[in-house]
């Protein structure tokens, strides 16, 4: 199934769905990071979520890591294969533990969707076979 | 008797003594393949670093620790990559990154499970219970560690006084800062002296850092997991 699949269509899908979740991202930061500056109890309202604030301190550095590389990977995916493959699972493996770090302190909120590393790490598991594909073709 | 089988190149084993020096430059391993994601979790952890730094508590004399690792440790890497001078070993071969990170999470997993029921008591106990604290603990201490004691100190050691020693000398100098910084007890001094021997060698054979970040990676996810659920 896979190998019926262009190269440089699987290139470009990788470079569309980084630049929206990279979009993405910076919606969510701006919002993190005005709540953080406006509100100050122990729970804050965030992107229609309810959140302690002590999460907020996740939240910013892990925007603040995964956007550029999001970028940069969507970039990568068109011009620089080779990087787009290193960078790959390091990006699935970081994105994966805040996920995992921000859900579990969560509170009794619903599972925090509004987040670009969940974004990231999900797309990344999906986008593993298509990856190896690009990583035979370039070895090859 | 005293020879042992190490990757050297792609598929290539050479036989090296296991007590006396190696010839220098031997050990490293630093692809041109890696630059970009090395220079990605540098940025990336230097920042999560500096973050737990200002804003944990427990953390006030960790992360000065890992701050100067992560900069030592740059530093040196550069040195290898565009002055080929003194020892590094990066993430290692792109093809095989998957096999790595599951050969480290197999070789983790018994002291996962010794953390679980007990047989020593994890680090970073304090820090865990907070987001930020859990963080540093799960994703920031294995990066900064094993690029200290994997991808620096490891391959210097084992050129300089053989595997064997190299090894020993590793796993004591990482059971004294977890003993200095965490205040870790003796019992569990001596996993996490076993831990780094056995990562180490593991690095070694596979030319490979991703194999100790993986392994490491698991060990205090899981273990800050178990204090997270009060275990």
């Amino acid at each position: 199934m896979f190998d019926e699949v262009d190269e440089m269509a699987i290139r470009k899908a990788f470079f569309y769905l980084d630049i929206v979740w990279g979009i993405v991202g910076i919606i969510a930061i701006a919002a993190v990071i005005n709540a953080f500056v406006t509100q100050t109890g122990d729970i804050v309202y965030v992107l229609g979520m309810t959140i302690p604030r002590s999460l907020l301190y996740v939240l910013i550095p892990c925007h603040l890591i995964l956007i550029p590389w999001t970028f940069y990977q969507a970039y990568a995916a068109l011009n620089d294969l080779d990087s787009f493959l290193s960078n790959y699972p390091w990006m699935l493996i970081i994105a994966l533990i805040l996920s995992v770090t921000e859900n579990l302190f969560r509170g009794p909120q619903t599972p925090l969707v509004l987040c670009i590393c969940l974004f990231d790490w999900i797309s990344d598991v999906i986008g593993i076979p298509f990856v190896q594909k690009l990583y035979r073709r370039l070895r090859s | 008797m005293f020879n042992v089988r190490v990757f050297v190149g792609e598929l290539e084993l050479e036989e090296w003594n296991w007590i006396g020096p190696a010839p220098k430059g031997r050990w490293s391993s630093v692809l041109p393949e890696n630059r970009s994601p090395m220079l990605l979790m540098f940025i990336s952890y230097f920042i999560l670093c500096w973050w737990s730094y200002i804003n944990v508590e427990a953390m006030q004399m960790a992360a000065p620790a890992y701050l100067f690792a992560l900069v030592f440790t740059a530093v040196l890497y550069f040195l290898k990559t565009y002055a080929d001078m003194g020892e590094f070993i990066d993430l290692g071969n792109p093809s095989r990154t998957w096999m790595d990170m599951a050969l480290g999470f197999f070789v983790a997993l018994p002291f996962s499970l010794g953390a679980l029921i007990r047989v020593f008591i994890p680090t970073g106990a304090i820090a865990a219970l907070t987001p930020l604290g859990f963080l540093f603990v799960a994703l920031v201490a294995p990066f900064c560690e094993e690029l200290f004691f994997g991808g620096s100190l490891t391959p210097v050691m084992c050129s300089y006084l053989g595997v064997i020693p190299g090894l020993i000398l590793n796993g004591v100098i990482f059971s004294i800062f977890h003993y200095s910084v965490y205040g870790v007890q003796l019992q569990t001094a001596l996993w996490l002296f076993i831990l780094r021997v056995i990562l180490s060698y593991l690095i070694l054979w596979r030319r490979s850092l991703t194999v100790g970040i993986a392994g490491h990676t698991f060990v205090n996810f899981s273990s800050a997991l178990l204090l997270m659920g009060g275990g």
